[in-house]
Parts: C-alpha cells; sequence; structure tokens
C-alpha cells in the first residue's frame, strides 16, 4: 500500500483495524499514528509484544475502552499464520500498528501482507528541504550541508536541529541558527558519519602515513567497507605504482597499459616503497585473498597484517 | 554425447533398476560437457529439464518452491556451483535430504571440494571420465593442427575454445610470453595480462588454457620451473572465488624471478 492510499484512508475516516509500517523514515511514521489517533478518537498505546495484550484483549467488556496499539517487529503476529487469521477478529474496535525495522521480501509474511505494509521511504530533498527550512531559520547551504550529514533522513534531521534549538535556548542565547549550527558540527555536537575512506586509506599506505592509514582504514571499517574491496583497490594501486616506478621507457603510459587517471595517481605516490617492497606487497595481496577464500584465515586480519608488513618492511 | 560411455552405462542401469539418485553431484573439468551431460541424465529419465539461470539464493528458492508443486518428473540442473555462496548451498540441504516427489535436481561441479560437505553426503558424486584421442579427435575441426590441438586440450570444451581463438595465433602468443617474459621490463611485463581473460565478460584468451598451454611447451622446451610454477596456478585455478587477475600476477613475478 502507498503512504497516499494511507492518507485517504484517514481523510475518509476510513480506518483498518491492522496496518504495517516499514521503512527508515520513523519521524513520518509517527506523524501519521498521530494523525490515526486523531482521527479515530483513539489513545496511542506502544506495546512491547502483542501477547501484553493478547488477554486483555480476549476478555471483553462493555467498558473497555479502544486503543491503537503500536508494537515493533513482534514475532508472534509475524510467524503465527493462526494468528494471523483471526488478528481482526481479537482487535475487535482496537486498532494495531505493526512496526517493522527491516523487511524482508522473502518471507512468507511479506508475500501474505504484501498490500497492507507501507514503506516509508526517505523524503526527495526538495521535500525534507521544505520540512527543516519549517522547523529552523537555517541558509539553504547551512539546511544542505544538515541533510547531507544526517544522510537525508528526516528523524535525525530533527534530532540534530533539535540540538541546535537546545543550544541556542540554554548556552548561548540571541546566537543566530546558523552560527549556532556551524558551531556545532565543528565541534562534532552534530554527528557527521564517517565517508567512503577507502581510496584516502589506499593514499596513505602509498604515502606511508601511518597513523593516517589506520585512522582511515576505522573509518573504512566504520562505513562497512568490504574487507576483499579494500584490498582489492590496495592491490590495483600498488601495481600501477609498480609499473610506473620500474618503467624505463620515455613514454610510461604506453608501456604500462595504465589510462591517464591511473597514471597521474600512481606518480603521486612514486619511491615511497622500492621495487622489491612493492612486490612483496602484491604477493602478500595475493596470498591473502586466496587464504580467505580457501577458509585458511579469517578476513578480519588481513588488512591489518598486509599494512603492518607494508610499513616494516624494507 | 562424447565419451562417457561407462557413466552412461552405469546410470541407464541405475535407472533401469529404479536406484539412481534424486540428487546427483557430477565433477568434471571445464568443458568436459558437464552441463549437458545433466540435459542427457534427464532425458534417459525421461523427464523434463529446467536449468537453473545462475546458483544465486533466490534462484535456489524459486526452483525448491517449484519442484514442491510439479506434478511430471523434472531435471533441475544447478550448473556450474563452484562459485555457490553459502547462503544457497545452505538453502539447499533440506531439499537434498528430503527431495519432493518427481524432483531429480543435479549439480556440476569443477571440484567437489567446491561444495560442502553436507552437500556432498547427501548426494551421489559421479566424476566425468576422461575423454580418449579419439573421442576429441571427434570434435576437431581444424584437421591441419590437430596433433596440437590433441597436445593442448583434454575436454571438447577446449577445443571449441582454441579453435575460436586460431590456434596458430594463440600458440604463437604463448610462445612469445614464453621467449620475452624474463627478459622485457617490469611494467611491460604486466601487459601480458591484457591479452588474458579474467572474468566472463572480459575479452581475451582464457586463462587456464593459456597456462596449459605453456605447460606443454615449457615441458618441450625442458624449462622445468616454468611447468612447476604453472602447473601450481593452474591447481589454484580451481577455487572459483580465488582472484584470477592476482593469481595471474603472483605467476608472472615467480617465473620472472626464476628465469632471470
Amino acid at each position: 500500500m502507498e503512504v497516499t492510499e494511507l492518507k485517504a484512508q484517514i481523510q475518509s475516516h476510513q480506518i483498518q483495524p491492522f496496518h504495517i509500517f516499514a521503512g527508515n523514515e520513523w519521524k513520518v511514521q509517527r506523524v501519521y499514528l498521530e494523525m490515526l489517533a486523531k482521527v479515530s478518537g483513539k489513545e496511542l498505546r506502544y506495546i512491547d509484544a502483542f501477547a501484553d495484550i493478547y488477554r486483555s484483549l480476549n476478555n471483553r467488556s462493555f467498558v473497555q475502552k479502544s486503543y491503537i496499539y503500536v508494537v515493533r517487529d513482534d514475532k508472534d503476529i509475524m510467524t503465527e499464520e493462526k494468528l494471523q487469521k483471526n488478528l481482526v477478529e481479537i482487535l475487535g474496535t482496537n486498532t494495531l500498528v505493526l512496526l517493522l525495522t527491516t523487511l524482508d521480501k522473502r518471507f512468507k509474511f511479506y508475500k501474505t501482507y504484501k498490500d497492507t505494509i507501507i514503506e516509508f521511504e526517505a523524503l526527495k530533498p526538495e521535500i525534507l528541504h521544505k520540512y527543516i527550512d519549517k522547523e529552523i531559520p537555517l541558509s539553504d547551504e547551512n539546511i544542505d550541508k544538515l541533510m547531507e550529514v544526517c544522510e537525508y533522513d528526516y528523524g535525525r534531521c530533527l534530532l540534530e536541529i533539535d540540538k541546535i534549538k537546545h543550544y541556542r535556548n540554554r548556552f548561548v542565547k540571541d546566537i543566530f541558527p546558523n552560527d549556532a549550527f556551524r558551531i556545532l558540527l565543528k565541534d562534532g555536537v552534530i554527528y557527521t558519519p564517517p565517508k567512503d575512506a577507502i581510496f584516502d586509506f589506499v593514499d596513505a599506505v602509498l604515502d606511508r602515513k601511518v597513523n593516517t592509514a589506520f585512522n582511515l582504514y576505522q573509518q573504512c571499517m566504520a562505513v562497512g567497507e568490504s574487507t576483499m574491496a579494500i584490498l582489492t583497490v590496495l592491490y590495483n594501486n600498488v601495481k600501477a605504482v609498480l609499473q610506473v616506478q620500474s618503467c624505463m621507457s620515455s613514454d610510461v603510459g604506453k608501456s604500462t597499459g595504465l589510462n591517464y587517471f591511473q597514471l597521474t595517481n600512481a606518480k603521486k605516490h612514486l619511491n615511497k616503497y622500492s621495487n622489491r617492497m612493492l612486490v612483496q606487497i602484491l604477493r602478500l595481496c595475493q596470498q591473502c585473498q586466496q587464504d580467505v577464500v580457501t577458509g585458511r584465515i579469517d578476513e578480519e586480519f588481513v588488512i591489518d597484517y598486509i599494512v603492518t608488513s607494508a610499513f616494516i618492511g624494507d | 554425447m562424447i565419451g562417457q560411455s561407462n557413466l552412461i552405462r552405469t546410470i541407464k542401469q541405475q535407472i533401469q533398476e529404479q536406484s539412481f539418485p534424486r540428487f546427483s553431484i557430477f565433477v568434471g573439468e571445464s568443458g568436459s560437457e558437464k552441463n549437458e551431460f545433466a540435459k542427457y541424465v534427464a532425458t534417459m529419465l525421461g523427464a523434463n529439464f529446467v536449468n537453473l539461470a545462475d546458483c544465486k539464493v533466490d534462484t535456489i528458492r524459486d526452483m525448491i518452491a517449484d519442484a514442491y508443486k510439479i506434478k511430471t518428473p523434472t531435471v533441475y540442473g544447478i550448473n556450474d556451483a563452484d562459485g555457490m555462496s553459502i547462503q544457497a548451498k545452505n538453502s539447499l540441504l533440506k531439499v537434498t535430504e528430503e527431495p519432493p516427489n518427481k524432483a531429480y535436481f543435479v549439480m556440476t561441479l569443477e571440484s567437489v571440494d567446491n561444495t560442502l560437505r553436507t552437500i556432498q553426503s547427501r548426494g551421489a558424486v559421479y566424476r566425468l571420465e576422461l575423454y580418449s584421442s579419439d573421442e576429441l579427435r571427434a570434435c576437431i575441426h581444424d584437421r591441419a593442427n590437430m596433433d596440437i590441438i590433441l597436445e593442448l586440450c583434454s575436454t571438447p570444451g577446449d577445443i571449441e575454445i582454441l579453435e575460436s581463438y586460431g590456434v596458430t595465433d594463440f600458440c604463437s602468443f604463448v610462445e612469445k610470453v614464453i621467449n620475452n617474459i624474463a627478459t622485457v621490463g617490469g611494467s611491460n611485463a604486466f601487459k601480458i595480462g591484457q591479452k588474458i581473460r579474467f572474468k566472463d565478460t572480459d575479452e581475451g584468451y582464457d586463462l587456464r588454457l593459456f597456462w596449459k598451454a605453456f605447460v606443454v611447451i615449457c615441458f618441450k622446451c625442458n624449462l622445468y620451473d616454468g611447468v612447476r610454477i604453472t602447473s601450481r596456478s593452474l591447481a589454484k585455478l580451481r577455487t572459483k572465488t580465488i582472484n584470477r587477475a592476482m593469481l595471474f600476477d603472483s605467476w608472472l613475478l615467480d617465473i620472472r624471478q626464476i628465469w632471470r
């Protein structure tokens, strides 16, 4: 089901007894939950598990109040087919909203409730920009920056905006929002997620910048880069440097077969390692790749091992 | 089918005795027509044949769902399963242990080590026979170079690939590499890799065939170090997930080190 359909149902007061919300935009989901509560006149109640209210739902009473129950990732609802069949009957005049943290489209639950699940996808940047602008008077440039550091997640943007407002109200009154934003960003109060650092990491290794290399490697891991991807990039760059460094010909491009970009990049890192050491790094990379795919070693140690060997070699 | 007479006889007998297993694994070198053999098994069984497009976990799951619905005998061909992911292999465990009625599963591999022991234990492993010279001769179109082709190729698939390259061109390339690999500069040596195919989507000569030819020619020229190093690299190719480009570079460095 699309969000627009849900909106239409709410506007026409045709609230379904059972809803399923999925996606990362928890703030938008909360807005719709509040709309459901307002239109239906029922109170929102967050519960840990459906089992907590199952008994009370079965004990019907004329004076019992109806609620909109909100539960996250309830295993009983997601796996018990008998419960799924009788859910609407059990709920009676209550409404149940199931929130899903992850949506696995392979499972039977998804196939059964495909038409009921509403995926709250990330807001489009233009729309997010407008929402942020309504919340706090930041410049366009700072709004774009805020969206970028929050990875275009509306909920996260609101949390960071809350920090700015709090800073202004509690600590430095009369400070302009833009200035507050800049200060908090610089001081790291506004969380900036780690960026794609794989190429910077490889450059640091090739330049023998030990601390920088290991810090950037941590960043790569934080972003979730695969070890094999890092290994492949490292290998290709080391090979390019070796080819350029060992080339005797005046026409390096023709002799090595490297393209302009590879050549330019390789030339920045010449003579930091001897040819012998570069060959050793290549052999290490190949051996480690082979050992990982054959299960002889764990991949989590591979990059540390290769980079340490490279730095202490020669 | 070319060759495989003993294997075909064995399978026919098993089918007659109604003892042909529901899950079987056919192991053979690249180019040994394993996938064709899987189709042939379906013909012998009088069953439909469904060739899986790939060995990804979603495809395997769809196959399993389909296998429980079929009404006529069907052979499912899980081809070239060497690079199958762990999740895909695990999803096969239940259905291969208790296969649904009327479903047969045939998996083809280059090396039985490329699959889980738990999968091996659930199926009957059949190794494709080596081809005799007469059987290979029947596949050769380029009669002028028959002797060279028979020296370099051990399977009909290899013959097909080699003939598509042009036997003379291919052998000239390998000889040129042997003659120059140790004498050219390091940066030039790596350029040999540009003529070799490391992935299915690349262009160039098949790496396995190149190394096979390298071994044969080195042997003829008494370059036994070359034979040793290349044979070792050839054996590593059986691990499907190995990075072929890196392996080739490593081989190149080893050969240059020995021959310089």
